[in-house]
């Protein structure tokens, strides 16, 4: 036997270029099918557990998916905006207490969302380096953030334009990295967390500048009353909030109007909660509220339905390409007739002939196996992506 | 002693037909066969090591009665007793100069590639001219050097009957008398018995018998 696995790992190196197209073409079809599924499954079971965690969210009517996705997965679709107004209402019901959310922005690809300081106590997010939010500008980041951005506590972000071509569109801040938090392997480590306010900065509702009340600068101002002072665009506007500037930052107009994405609401009980859901049902509250885990749910069943279709493909992919080895076999056998008959007129057994090949071939197969388990281990890192390219 | 008796033998589904009442060939020496392409010399090789059953006679190598033996103890003969030489060398490419000599240990269960075997391996190599090529595949050889491997592998297992099938077959003259020089060498080292097959008359001066298909007491025909 260890003369035949000699034999036989000659033949493999020797032939390493043939050896290695086999090893790729096993171990792909080992893996294709037992990868997807793990990728199917790893994902519903992440997208299950994400949504379970989440018991209801309120968002303005329009699609269920949509608001979810937005609200939870801060995957930012577009939806029609609630108001802080639209909270207060919520709060009114004495039901239990929301948690306001806004996702529109990215830093580097990575979303920004507007929330309150209830969120990290709802999600049991802890700080792993420096502090929570406390002042206007402020950001705390998740672990995938500040590991791929490379960022700690005390470096600043820089919000991402929204269009590099429109001017009078919204504003880069440069926000202040606070506080990292703790690696949860959920969305909110790859997520840039500010308060709601910050926000609103960066969509421009709010803005700070030089006191126009003492410029004097003819060029900066266009005209000026006892109660206004109109300026020219060329009055400076802050893009960083620190301590000196913090002060100049205000915001134009009611704040109870001020956009948020969708509230979660949290319930004070399982009574609660059906009590609220059946003021939206009979149309007491405005809006729509879903319950995660079945939106969810429904948009999972619908996209895995195509799995089906993936698993006959793979099915008779894998059958043409046994019959494709079968046949690579069957004319390699054919190419080293020369050479077994060789071995065979020199006394060479039969028995030894077909466990010299056998062996060649349970190499092959083990390797293309090691391959595929390789492969199915690294899938692990790709559930993320997979999620968000293929499913959100 | 090696004694070959009314001898039949055919191809199935051929015209060709081997048959002779008797053939003897005396151990430790040299015997050529020589004819023409098509009468059974390599047929003759074959029958001598049991790769083929005559369909009648009996052939003796020393106290193997050959053509009664089991598939099985057929290979165990080849092996332990018979070392072959072809006239395209048949080596394998995937193994080197090294491994195709010690072929012979590493495809039967009998003969285990110890220490000794190694060195016998070098010995030979070096012997042929081969040893610094030792590590070199068959593709990167010259004729020359792929027919001197041939000879150590049927040499290593130390055999008492070579059959060589044109060892000299495709080698340039000076090349085959040097090769012949080889193969007499080592056919006294070893003490063996030489049985060649070729068609070239040249190659015949040192052998001690000669065996014509055509003139001899032999009845090898095509019907």
């Amino acid at each position: 036997m260890k003369q035949s696995f000699y034999l036989a790992i000659r033949y493999l190196l020797f032939y390493r270029f043939r050896t290695l197209i086999l090893v790729i073409a096993i171990g792909l079809i080992i893996f294709l099918p037992i990868g997807l599924q793990r990728l199917i499954t790893d994902s519903e079971d992440q997208m299950m557990e994400r949504a379970n965690d989440f018991p209801l969210i309120v968002g303005a009517k329009g699609s269920s998916t949509d608001l979810v996705i937005n609200a939870i997965y801060f995957q930012q679709q577009p939806i029609d905006q609630l108001t802080v107004h639209d909270g207060k209402i919520l709060d009114e019901t004495e039901l239990g207490f929301t948690i306001p959310l806004l996702a529109m922005f990215k830093a580097r690809n990575f979303p920004i969302v507007g929330t309150s300081l209830d969120y990290f106590d709802f999600r049991d997010l802890r700080i792993e380096e420096g502090r929570n939010l406390r002042f206007l500008g402020e950001c705390v980041i998740g672990a995938t953030v500040a590991e791929d951005l490379n960022l700690k506590a005390g470096d600043s972000l820089i919000s991402s334009p929204e269009n590099y071509f429109d001017m009078a569109g919204v504003y880069p801040l440069k926000m202040s990295v606070v506080g990292i938090l703790e690696a949860s392997g959920t969305p909110d480590d790859k997520t840039v967390f500010t308060d709601l306010k910050t926000n609103w900065i960066i969509m421009g509702l709010g803005h700070g500048h030089e006191d126009v009340i003492k410029l004097t600068d003819p060029t900066l101002v266009i005209n000026r009353d006892s109660s206004n002072v109109r300026t020219t665009s060329k009055l400076f506007i802050y893009n960083e909030i620190d301590g000196k500037k913090m002060d100049s930052f205000h915001f134009h107009g009611a704040m109870e109007s001020y956009p948020v994405s969708a509230f979660i609401f949290v319930p004070d009980n399982t009574k609660s909660a059906t009590i609220f859901r059946g003021r939206f049902e009979a149309g007491e509250l405005p809006n729509q509220v879903v319950i995660p885990i079945k939106v969810v749910d429904h948009l999972l069943q619908s996209i895995f339905r195509i799995k089906h279709i993936f698993n006959a493909v793979f099915i008779l992919v894998g059958m043409a390409t046994m019959l494709i080895l079968i046949l690579i076999v069957t004319l390699s056998l054919r190419l080293r007739k020369d050479e077994i008959h060789t071995i065979f007129t020199m006394g060479c057994s039969r028995y030894k002939i077909v466990e010299i090949l056998g062996i060649e071939l349970l190499l092959l197969v083990i390797i293309s196996g090691t391959v595929a388990a390789a492969l199915f281990y690294l899938t692990g890192f790709f559930v993320d992506d997979f999620i968000r390219y293929f499913i959100l | 002693m090696i004694v070959l008796k009314d001898i039949s033998f055919q191809y199935p589904q051929s015209e060709f037909k081997l048959k002779f009442q008797e053939l003897s060939i005396q151990a430790g020496s040299k015997t050529a066969i020589i004819g023409p392409s098509g009468y059974g010399k390599t047929t003759l090789l074959n029958l001598i090591a049991g790769i083929l059953i005559p369909d009648s006679g009996a052939i003796n190598v020393g106290e193997n009665m050959v053509h009664s033996l089991s598939d099985s103890d057929r290979r165990k003969f080849r092996i332990q007793n018979i070392g072959f030489i072809f006239q395209d060398f048949r080596l394998i490419p995937y193994l080197s100069v090294y491994d195709n000599i010690l072929l012979p240990f590493r495809i039967n269960q009998n003969l285990k590639p110890g220490k000794s075997s190694k060195d016998y391996t070098m010995k030979l190599a070096d012997e042929l001219g081969i040893g610094k090529l030792i590590k070199k595949y068959p593709a990167k050889l010259s004729h020359g050097e792929r027919q001197r491997v041939a000879i150590a592998r049927a040499l290593i297992n130390e055999p008492q009957l070579l059959l060589a099938d044109e060892p000299t077959g495709n080698l340039d003259p000076a090349n085959k008398q040097h090769i012949k020089k080889m193969l007499f060498n080592a056919v006294d080292t070893q003490n063996a018995t030489l049985i060649a097959v070729t068609h070239d008359h040249e190659m015949l001066d040192g052998f001690d018998h000669i065996i014509d298909f055509k003139t001899l007491n032999m009845n090898s025909m095509r019907s």
